[in-house]
């Protein structure tokens, strides 16, 4: 892969090209997207994981799935969550209460 | 520069003529009867030499717009490159057009480019045919078939076409504009420069405080030159949101802007870049918003920053409060997750109020609207009750290998096909849509035809729900709209206005049925 493209994927796709460089499981990829890599996210706005509890991650991403949290930046988590099963949504919480 | 009936007709015989000159003519009007009341040279309004100036116009008479567009390849010694561009008339920026509600416009475009040098079969959804091109009037309310706002034309070197343009009588009054749309080609054309200020008269021009200010046109671009090339030829050159982007106001770099000490100048603004947001500055002056994206406001609000996204304007009240010297400046942000650096737009020079370098007889404004400002029945508020279907439309981007850079950007989960209804909705209803972002980066979605309400930002309810044509959807956020689709059936598209990602696929098709 050259250099642009490198660069292009990780402006745009940095779950895909950050996920080959480092230990995220496959189920995190799309989260580092907006959260980052360690929980710390650059975009305004989107919360902070890092330092976060395991049950608390897991008990967020299963209200976005089930649809108990709507509207706003909820939306957009609930188009994410939607396809995730009970073990994903372990593996992503238990990742970034570890970071 | 006058132009006389003899002029004109002869302007005509040589278009007939020789078709190949017509580049030569400059796009002047070559139908109207009265050609001293339907162009006006690019000019100061105050009539100072180092002033910036507004572009020039061509303007609508006895309800007839009528001009000649021919969009060509002209070498522009730019302050931070010498480069070929493709403009509309191979002026930066192209003319502005000044039209009322009820006009009938007709426009010859003609693309003078050379021939594409892929003229294969595209793949849809990269990059293709860089001179091919078409035309879209940007805000308005008028048809999108035919031979009117319809984006889903083609226009190939060396091919004319004529679009007949009808705008109703109930038409907001405000700032519009003109851009190729032409998928595919749009992010590389408009990135060129290529792109002019509409304008609506009507209400808001006849509101007192309006009237007596001196009106400035302010065209914000930023062609993004390939140094080894001296050309906008290369996606590469213009992909990434922090290339190097020199941004030019109405083609001057940096210019100086006068007023005068308690004056209010009337501000017409378009952000015509490719991808730039601008958040923009002007410590030291008060500056009122009246109107934003050719709809005015219920009233004036002052407001400390202005933010116009790619494709966005703004009609601002700007009050000089002191003598001195102010910067215009689009302050450093973070778009998404890049950093942007500061950009000086322009100087704003505040000169005393008994100066004599401006002549006393020139007009001056010293006051804001107050109160309401007037209502349009186009902008009547949507309901809950009118509301007849919800839709949620999920921005995204996914990677797909043989695409440029290996990705699609999409809405609801595919990239662009022009041959799909991706939506569809009855005439005469109004519908609340949701636009839920899936990536780091706002996306800026201009619908078509008619304009949007702005119900809520991230799921928060706006205190005043003014109406946009293209609105800024945060990153990883939402927002709410509510459209009414009055008037015009048929197909027309929305996408989002950072127009490599509209090239890449972040478009969809809505079919408006009678």
């Amino acid at each position: 892969m050259s250099i642009l493209k490198l660069s292009a994927v990780f402006w745009l796709l940095p779950f895909a090209a950050q996920a080959q460089n480092s230990n995220i499981p496959p189920q995190a990829t799309n989260c580092v997207s907006c959260h980052s890599s360690d929980g710390n996210p650059l975009v305004a706005g989107v919360p902070i994981l890092s330092g976060q509890r395991a049950l608390y991650l897991e008990s967020a991403l299963r209200s976005y799935r089930e649809g108990r949290r709507t509207g706003g930046s909820a939306d957009v988590m609930q188009t994410y969550t939607k396809d995730l099963t009970d073990e994903d949504i372990k593996e992503i919480a238990a990742w970034f209460a570890a970071n | 520069m006058k132009f006389s009936r003899r002029r004109a007709i002869l302007g005509t015989t040589a278009i007939a003529g020789l078709a190949g000159l017509g580049s030569f003519l400059q796009g002047q009007s070559v139908e109207a009867a009265d050609v001293d009341e339907t162009h006006r040279p690019a000019q100061s309004p105050l009539g100072l030499d180092d002033d910036l100036k507004n572009p020039r116009e061509i303007i609508s008479l006895d309800g007839r717009f009528r001009t000649e567009l021919n969009m060509m390849l002209a070498r522009h010694d730019l302050p931070y490159a010498s480069a070929s561009l493709r403009l509309y008339e191979g002026e930066i920026p192209a003319p502005t057009f000044r039209v009322s509600p009820g006009d009938e416009m007709e426009i010859t475009l003609h693309n003078r480019f050379p021939p594409n040098p892929d003229n294969n079969n595209p793949v849809l959804n990269t990059p293709n045919q860089f001179n091919s091109t078409n035309l879209h009037f940007h805000g308005f309310h008028v048809s999108p078939k035919g031979n009117s706002d319809n984006v889903y034309l083609q226009v190939n070197p060396g091919e004319s076409f004529n679009y007949l343009v009808q705008l109703p009588d109930d038409h907001p009054a405000g700032n519009y504009w003109y851009h190729p749309h032409r998928h595919g080609s749009v992010a590389v054309q408009v990135a060129s420069g290529c792109g002019g200020m509409m304008i609506v008269r009507g209400t808001l021009d006849d509101v007192p405080a309006v009237a007596e200010a001196i009106e400035r046109v302010m065209v914000f671009q930023c062609p993004v030159v390939d140094p080894t090339s001296g050309q906008v030829d290369s996606y590469d050159t213009i992909w990434t949101l922090d290339s190097e982007r020199f941004w030019l106001v109405n083609g001057a770099y940096q210019p100086n802007i006068y007023m005068r000490e308690g004056e209010v100048q009337h501000w017409r603004w378009l952000n015509a870049g490719d991808e730039q947001f601008l958040p923009m500055t002007l410590d030291g002056l008060e500056l009122h918003e009246i109107g934003f994206d050719g709809n005015p406001y219920d009233q004036a609000r002052q407001t400390d920053e202005i933010q116009i996204a790619p494709g966005n304007r703004s009609n601002i009240m700007v009050k000089a409060l002191k003598v001195g010297v102010y910067d215009l400046l689009r302050p450093a942000f973070t778009q998404g997750k890049t950093k942007i650096p500061e950009v000086q737009m322009a100087k704003v020079i505040v000169l005393p109020a008994d100066t004599d370098r401006i002549a006393p007889s020139v007009k001056k404004g010293t006051r804001i609207p107050q109160g309401p400002l007037p209502k349009n029945v186009v902008l009547t508020d949507i309901t809950d009750a009118e509301i007849a279907n919800r839709r949620q439309i999920v921005l995204g981007v996914k990677e797909t290998p043989g695409m440029y850079k290996d990705i699609v950007f999409t809405l609801n989960g595919e990239p662009f096909d022009p041959s799909r209804d991706d939506i569809t909705a009855k005439l005469g209803e109004a519908e609340e849509w949701e636009f839920v972002n899936t990536t780091p980066y706002p996306h800026p979605i201009h619908v078509h035809v008619n304009p949007m309400q702005v119900t809520h930002l991230n799921g928060e309810p706006l205190a005043y729900k003014h109406w946009q044509d293209t609105i800024a959807v945060p990153a990883a956020g939402t927002a709410t709209v509510r459209i009414r689709f009055t008037e015009f059936d048929g197909r027309f598209v929305m996408h989002c206005h950072i127009l490599p990602h509209e090239d890449l696929g972040m478009m969809l098709n809505v079919n408006i049925e009678a």
